[in-house]
């Protein structure tokens, strides 16, 4: 799980959009059920957060991340 | 005219051939409809997170084309009367998108010219490297060797 961090890691890398294709950066901000982390944990501005959150949704309809994870105990 | 991306899913279980001929059948409507493929991926058989309609696995493939906004429709149209199309999506390629593919390009243009430099750097340098470092080294060990001994009888004698 990621702490509290107040400096978004795409602006300190300058990234300039978030695609639906890189499942390896959208599933470092999900949850291991495959929740979105919400920008008050991951520290995401604003800017960043919606286009993560409209690549997530967007990588969900393909089937490249889970819409929910099985735990596997 | 705009850029758009489409990806497409499709059943792997399908015959040899039948996988190409329905994406040339993707490319060739998208071209008779008055659209230009500016860019063909190949992604090839993977894993899906979860199953479509019993199947763990799904081929996949991305065309990214400039075209009427028209078009969209009738093409969505045709992956929905298609029974071996899983999933598809279609967006309008976004301009920051752009610029992102750009900077990894040039990325990787700048990675690609540090390691061929490096390659015909450190073949001039080689020679004086091994030159360089094989005494250090001996040295070292001389140093190293002739120490310690020395230093540990002392330590014993003290305690």
């Amino acid at each position: 799980m990621m702490k509290k961090r107040r400096i978004c890691r795409f602006c300190e890398e300058g990234v300039p959009f978030i695609d639906y294709k890189d499942e390896k950066v959208l599933t470092r901000f999900t949850t291991d059920q495959g929740k979105i982390i919400p920008r008050r944990t991951s520290g995401n501005c604003a800017t960043h957060q919606h286009q993560l959150t409209v690549a997530i949704k967007r990588a969900r309809h393909l089937a490249l991340i889970p819409f929910v994870a099985e735990m596997t105990r | 005219m705009t850029l758009y991306e489409t990806t497409i899913v499709l059943d792997p279980q399908l015959k040899g051939g039948e996988i190409e001929e329905m994406i040339k059948k993707t490319t060739n409507f998208i071209t008779n409809h008055g659209g230009e493929i500016v860019n063909e991926n190949d992604w090839g058989k993977r894993r899906l997170a979860y199953e479509i309609n019993k199947k763990q696995y799904g081929y996949f493939y991305n065309v990214r084309f400039s075209g009427p906004g028209q078009l969209i429709g009738l093409l969505e149209r045709e992956y929905r009367l298609s029974e071996t199309v899983l999933r598809y999506l279609t967006i309008k390629v976004d301009k920051r998108a752009l610029k992102l593919e750009d900077k990894r390009r040039r990325a990787e243009e700048a990675q690609r010219e540090a390691a061929e430099s490096a390659r015909s750097a450190s073949d001039n340098e080689t020679t004086d490297k091994e030159k360089s470092q094989a005494p250090r080294r001996s040295d070292r060990d001389r140093r190293s060797t002739s120490e310690r001994p020395g230093k540990s009888d002392k330590d014993d004698a003290r305690e």
